[in-house]
């Protein structure tokens, strides 16, 4: 079983490869250039790894939330390379990731993730992480200091009363390896793989507020 | 040789199949029209949106409806710009997949000069040169004279506002609709073109063309008519006042460069007014005139796998890295 992984959400693109016996993963500076740089990013990761895009099982994109362009560009890419290849596609949101990340900790419960958006607000996630059961709502759009707790998490950025976490790339390996991950072929499954939690435009929000 | 075609760059997502630059195997276009008409106009934002869910099935419906198998694909044309950059990306990130999978060459094509060969596609002919070239739409007026594939001496160009953009912002003012350019030639058509007097900006300057006064000059007119304002006068005055701009400038464009050939192009090129008056022009000047279908005149991928056809010779070898640009001017080089 060997997939590739991207995360664009950043302005730093970060991929991962993996396979029954090894995972690496890799930060690209990609700042604004993501799509001039995206099949170059699968060359270098393949060419590591040491195969094809043929020998690859599965698909994995990040599906947000983070830089919509950034996603979107992923997100158009591996939908793309799924339909032509008959190769099943993952989405996988950092909310997710992080719930994995903690369960790999040990850390269950009732579980807060907070992460910033740049409209000074944060998309706040409550969860339940029952051993291998994860449930979670999906994310409310609150104000940064709403949140606080011991089980709240601020994903990838220190804020005020809450612990930081780093998704793990040895969560994503469990993730994207475990038996119960199954990535799509069905090209309307496909279709549903796009960058979660968007944001209203600035035009879509005065417009609502018209009405 | 089928050169699949992408085009994204404002708000209609578009693939095309075409052989040899110049017969269209397949053409589907999906407007967001609709979508943004609330807004009086494009939102980047949610064209962006609207590409992403829309490119997939489009592209699995182009090549189901016209049996061709993704093998027989020589190539992929993809609109690197100018226009909306997000909208952009997601045409070239679909391209990529395309190209990187497939191992075919990706062609990056410039939107504006691909409205040119419309034309010559509509005609099933392959470019040829030089030629002058008027591309008008809602983002552009632009004068060109064509001496080869991919050089272009640009002649004139807007100071201000593009005709297309000049027709929506004078409809939302009238509350006309949109867009623009179809709702003012509907109401214009049994109007009287000499009703309302208004100006020609920048008669008697060269090549250079404004179209913001003529827009104030409209605001004036409705504002000093109030109850008495005929829509259909003023709509028939105002393609009259376009049309007459473009028959001076690219009279005069005629006569110096002594083209043979008058291209015109772009969305506004479907407005009847301004291809009447083009063809009486060409007839003057004994030019040959090559107007696109109205299909063609819109956004299109037809045109974008034409145009990369007769472009791919020039096109860069690692074009697989080359970026979207949201400002790519006619005959630049390829941004990476």
């Amino acid at each position: 079983m060997r997939y590739l992984f991207l995360d664009a959400s950043e302005n730093t693109t970060f991929s991962q490869f993996g396979d029954g016996n090894r995972f690496f993963g890799h930060s690209f500076d990609t700042d604004r250039n993501l799509g001039a740089r995206i099949s170059e990013i699968c060359d270098k990761m393949l060419a590591e790894a040491g195969c094809t895009f043929a020998d690859l099982d599965l698909l994995a994109v990040c599906t947000g939330p983070g830089s919509l362009t950034g996603l979107r560009v992923a997100a158009g890419f591996f939908r793309t390379l799924a339909f032509i290849s008959d190769k099943p596609l993952i989405g996988l949101d950092i909310f997710g990731w992080s719930l994995r990340t903690l369960h790999l900790q040990g850390i269950n419960g009732e579980i807060k993730l907070v992460l910033p958006t740049l409209i000074d607000k944060a998309f706040v996630v409550s969860a339940l992480a029952d051993g291998d059961d994860l449930k979670y709502e999906p994310a409310q759009l609150c104000n940064r200091d709403e949140v606080s707790g011991t089980n709240a998490f601020s994903i990838k950025c220190d804020m005020p009363g809450l612990r930081r976490l780093e998704p793990t790339q040895q969560a994503l390996h469990d993730f994207l390896l475990s038996k119960q991950t199954q990535g799509t072929k069905k090209f309307d499954d496909i279709l549903g793989v796009l960058p979660m939690y968007v944001i209203q435009s600035q035009a879509e929000r005065k417009f609502e507020e018209k009405k | 040789m089928i050169t699949l075609g992408i085009e994204s760059s404002c708000d209609d997502t578009s693939i095309a199949l075409v052989e040899n630059g110049t017969r269209v195997i397949s053409s589907l276009v999906s407007s967001q029209i609709e979508i943004h008409r609330r807004f009086g106009g494009v939102v980047p934002e949610v064209a962006s949106r609207k590409h992403l869910e829309t490119v997939l099935p489009l592209l699995r419906d182009c090549l189901d409806s016209s049996g061709i198998q993704l093998e027989e694909i020589g190539q992929i044309a993809v609109t690197s710009g100018p226009g909306l950059l997000g909208p952009l990306l997601v045409g070239l990130s679909t391209a990529k997949a395309l190209a990187w999978y497939t191992g075919k060459p990706l062609i990056p094509v410039n939107h504006i000069e691909a409205h040119l060969t419309a034309s010559f596609l509509t005609a099933g002919r392959e470019p040829e040169y030089p030629f002058l070239g008027l591309i008008v739409s809602g983002g552009h007026a632009n004068l060109v004279f064509v001496e080869g594939p991919r050089q272009y001496n640009c002649l004139g160009r807007t100071l201000d506002d593009a005709p297309g953009e000049l027709f929506d912002k004078v409809a939302r003012h009238l509350q006309l609709g949109y867009p623009g350019g179809p709702v003012i030639q509907k109401t214009g058509e049994n109007g009287d073109q000499k009703r309302y007097t208004l100006p020609r900006p920048m008669s008697g300057k060269g090549y250079i063309f404004s179209f913001s006064g003529l827009k104030t000059a409209v605001m004036r007119v409705v504002a000093h008519e109030g109850d008495n304002l005929s829509l259909p006068d003023l709509c028939a005055s105002l393609q009259l006042a376009v049309s007459d701009i473009f028959v001076e400038k690219v009279g005069l464009a005629l006569k110096e460069t002594k083209a043979r050939r008058l291209i015109l192009a772009g969305g506004v090129a479907a407005n009847t007014v301004l291809r009447n008056s083009m063809l009486k022009l060409a007839k003057k000047h004994h030019a040959e005139l090559l107007l696109p279908t109205l299909h063609l005149c819109t956004d299109n991928a037809a045109m974008i796998a034409a145009h990369g056809f007769f472009t791919a010779h020039l096109a860069p070898a690692n074009s697989l890295a080359v970026n979207a640009v949201a400002n790519w001017e006619m005959g630049g080089p390829y941004h990476f």
